[in-house]
């Protein structure tokens, strides 16, 4: 994939599209912003392009550097992940020793570190030193979606790149242009900060279900608190779906907004939009105050599972604050 | 690409160069052998990016013909699968035929195989040879100057360049220097090379020369060597051995080398080895692996370790000479012994400057060695 074929992230190809078309490479850059937001493709994308001879502000995609690269076969390429939960000392010191080797060409060595953050103190210590005195042109790309979990000596020698989260709208039409479902789709696009983490949702099991569930429970919760119960006991507890409170709660909380999105005319941002018949002869029975307050009653919920109460335990006490308003 | 070839050859060739292909290659093309045929022979080539290998094979050798090539050409074929297969297959010769995309067809006897390659235009790229600038060096005397260095190279990735040999060549000098900044050892020898063909900061991995050791046969045949800018070349009859060079700069050990000293012995090795190394056995309990050295009247020295769990061992030792002040001296007896143990020589002598400076340790028959160890600061 070329940088211009990366979805989105405007402002991050202009820069460093910029860095390429100048020469004016840095020796780290810092690429930071929400998981899902294309770090990893653009960080690939730009290091085929270091790797290109065509010179210019992007890969070619036909010299022999790119189709080393498209096969994997880039010897001045490493890319370093976290080795359980963190990058550890040893994996920068396995670093250095593949960097430690005269270039095998012309090109520069570039290195592509996934999860940044979670460096331990060695490892960030290593790697500074490393990043002081590279022993050769080296170009190091540290990926991370919390910047200031990053050494702060380390950050400071990097050039940040930043990532912003997609718009919703630019998400939810490509999917639904890649042929995905298009009411899973339009609740994906609010629940993850990128289009794969969008892609992963849809394609992850019990999403289509749990968005069944959250339609029967939002309707129920609201009007009979027995049956809505009884749904939350048979349909989430009891199935799989019950580990995943977290995804029902984020869905739910989309369920109230969308009362308000309907009060304010907003039809066309609501997520259960095959729903709008009911929600339009629903969301008028209350003012946006009480609508703000389920919100705030399903943030609260979320908040007590977050403090390791029950799942059940917190929904049902939902349950019963959304029936006494 | 269509070539016929006796697969003792092929064989005897793909052997010796899988040695160099990774079994678990951290690009997909490492994982394979090159193979490039032109009408004067075939090219096995293979690499894990730190060395490469490569073997020729000729058409013909001594009117004997071993291949005949009906269309040149190249593909890299996967190592682990090919190795194997052609090791098994049943008859004296085998056909391989590549086509398009690299599909290759291998034929031996009733015998066929299909199998996938790749593209050889992404195999890494091995340096030309610039054969003017070429050193010979007797396989013997490569082998030993490895020896007598490699074992003081750092096993700390903390700085990569001291992994490596520094290797030097100035007025058909060729000096080899490893050091681990604990201690030294340096190897000289004069080779045989154009007067002014020189090079400086060449640093090749311990590891890497370890397994060049390997394939230099026994005997004094020449060892051909060649430095690429970022690549060393060593031709060893027909076999290539490409290294890769280690990035940075040697630092320059020539100033902590003591030029003048307050205490020198000459020992017998054998026993100044044997001495230690029962030393070394109470010294290695304590995990700090320290013996001290301390000199006595009558040109006597005495060698000693103790163990707060074990005990204590003392010997006495003559030495053919002793000069210089008294001294008393705590060091690495895994160090020493490791340096005592690639001296060649019957006698070294023993330079000290004091008990916290270097000890340098040089053969009494020729001045081309050097190996210096750091002293411990003891509390007795």
């Amino acid at each position: 994939m070329n940088i211009a074929a990366v979805p989105g992230q405007t402002k991050a190809k202009r820069i460093l599209q910029y860095v390429l078309k100048s020469g004016k490479v840095s020796h780290a850059y810092l690429f930071s912003g929400p998981s899902g937001t294309g770090r990893m493709a653009l960080a690939l994308a730009f290091a085929k392009a270091l790797f290109c001879t065509a010179g210019g502000d992007d890969a070619c995609g036909e010299c022999l550097e790119c189709r080393k690269f498209e096969h994997g076969n880039q010897p001045d390429l490493h890319r370093v992940a976290p080795d359980g939960a963190s990058v550890k000392l040893g994996q920068i010191q396995e670093l250095q020793r593949e960097m430690a080797f005269r270039t095998t060409s012309q090109h520069r060595k570039v290195y592509i570190m996934e999860h940044a953050e979670t460096m331990t103190v060695q490892a960030s210590n290593s790697l500074l030193k490393f990043l002081e005195e590279p022993l050769s042109p080296t170009v190091a790309i540290l990926l991370t979606d919390n910047p200031l979990a990053v050494l702060p000596t380390i950050r400071s020698r990097a050039q940040i790149i930043p990532f912003l989260p997609f718009p919703p709208e630019q998400m939810l039409q490509e999917l639904v242009n890649e042929g995905q479902p298009h009411l899973l789709a339009r609740a994906a696009v609010h629940l993850a900060s990128g289009i794969d983490g969008a892609r992963q949702l849809i394609q992850q099991n019990g999403f289509a279900e749990m968005r069944n569930v959250v339609i029967q429970l939002g309707k129920e919760g609201l009007t009979r608190f027995t049956a809505a119960m009884i749904t939350a006991q048979q349909r989430l507890f009891k199935t799989e779906l019950g580990e995943q409170s977290e995804l029902f709660l984020s869905l739910l909380l989309l369920w109230f907004k969308d009362m308000i999105h309907f009060q304010a005319g907003r039809q066309e941002k609501m997520v259960f939009i095959d729903q709008s018949e009911w929600i339009g002869t629903h969301a008028f029975a209350h003012s946006v105050d009480y609508w703000v307050e389920c919100m705030e009653h399903t943030l609260e919920a979320g908040k007590r599972i977050a403090a390791n109460v029950a799942p059940q335990l917190a929904v049902e006490q939902l349950l019963v604050n959304l029936q006494e308003g | 690409m269509k070539l016929s070839i006796s697969k003792h050859e092929l064989n005897e060739a793909i052997q010796q160069v899988a040695k160099a292909a990774s079994s678990r290659p951290a690009i997909p093309i490492l994982g394979g052998i090159k193979i490039d045929v032109t009408h004067q022979g075939v090219t096995l080539t293979a690499s894990d990016t730190d060395i490469s290998i490569q073997s020729f094979i000729p058409v013909e050798n001594d009117e004997h013909v071993i291949a005949k090539v009906d269309k040149p050409g190249s593909v890299v074929m996967p190592s682990k699968f090919f190795v194997e297969m052609i090791r098994k297959l049943p008859a004296d010769t085998i056909e391989i035929e590549v086509g398009d995309s690299y599909q290759a067809m291998i034929r031996s006897g009733s015998t066929d195989i299909q199998m996938v390659g790749m593209d050889p235009e992404e195999f890494p790229v091995l340096p030309a040879v610039e054969e003017s600038e070429v050193l010979q060096i007797p396989g013997d005397l490569l082998k030993a100057m490895i020896r007598q260095t490699v074992f003081s190279a750092s096993t700390s990735e903390q700085t990569p360049v001291l992994t490596g040999v520094l290797w030097n060549l100035q007025d058909g000098l060729i000096k080899f220097v490893a050091t681990d900044r604990h201690r030294l050892a340096s190897r000289t020898a004069k080779v045989d090379t154009a007067p002014e063909y020189r090079f400086t900061n060449v640093v090749i991995a311990a590891k890497t020369l370890v397994e060049l050791s390997k394939l230099i046969p026994d005997g004094s045949a020449l060892v051909e060597v060649v430095v690429a800018s970022n690549q060393v070349l060593f031709r060893i009859g027909t076999l290539l051995f490409f290294s890769r060079i280690l990035d940075g700069t040697y630092p320059d050990t020539s100033k902590i080398i003591p030029q003048s000293f307050k205490t020198e012995l000459v020992l017998d090795t054998r026993k100044l080895t044997d001495a230690i190394d029962r030393a070394y056995l109470m010294s290695r309990e304590e995990k700090t692996n320290i013996v001290r050295l301390m000199t006595l009247d009558n040109s006597m020295i005495e060698v000693s370790s103790s163990s707060s769990e074990l005990g204590k061992v003392t010997e006495q030792l003559e030495a053919a000479s002793l000069e210089g002040e008294p001294l008393r001296i705590a060091f690495n007896s895994k160090y020493m012994l490791d340096t005592l143990k690639v001296i060649d020589s019957e006698q070294i002598i023993i330079s000290f400057t004091g008990a916290m400076s270097p000890i340098i340790i040089k053969p009494t028959d020729h001045a081309n060695s050097l190996y210096i160890i750091l002293p411990y600061r003891t509390t007795n």
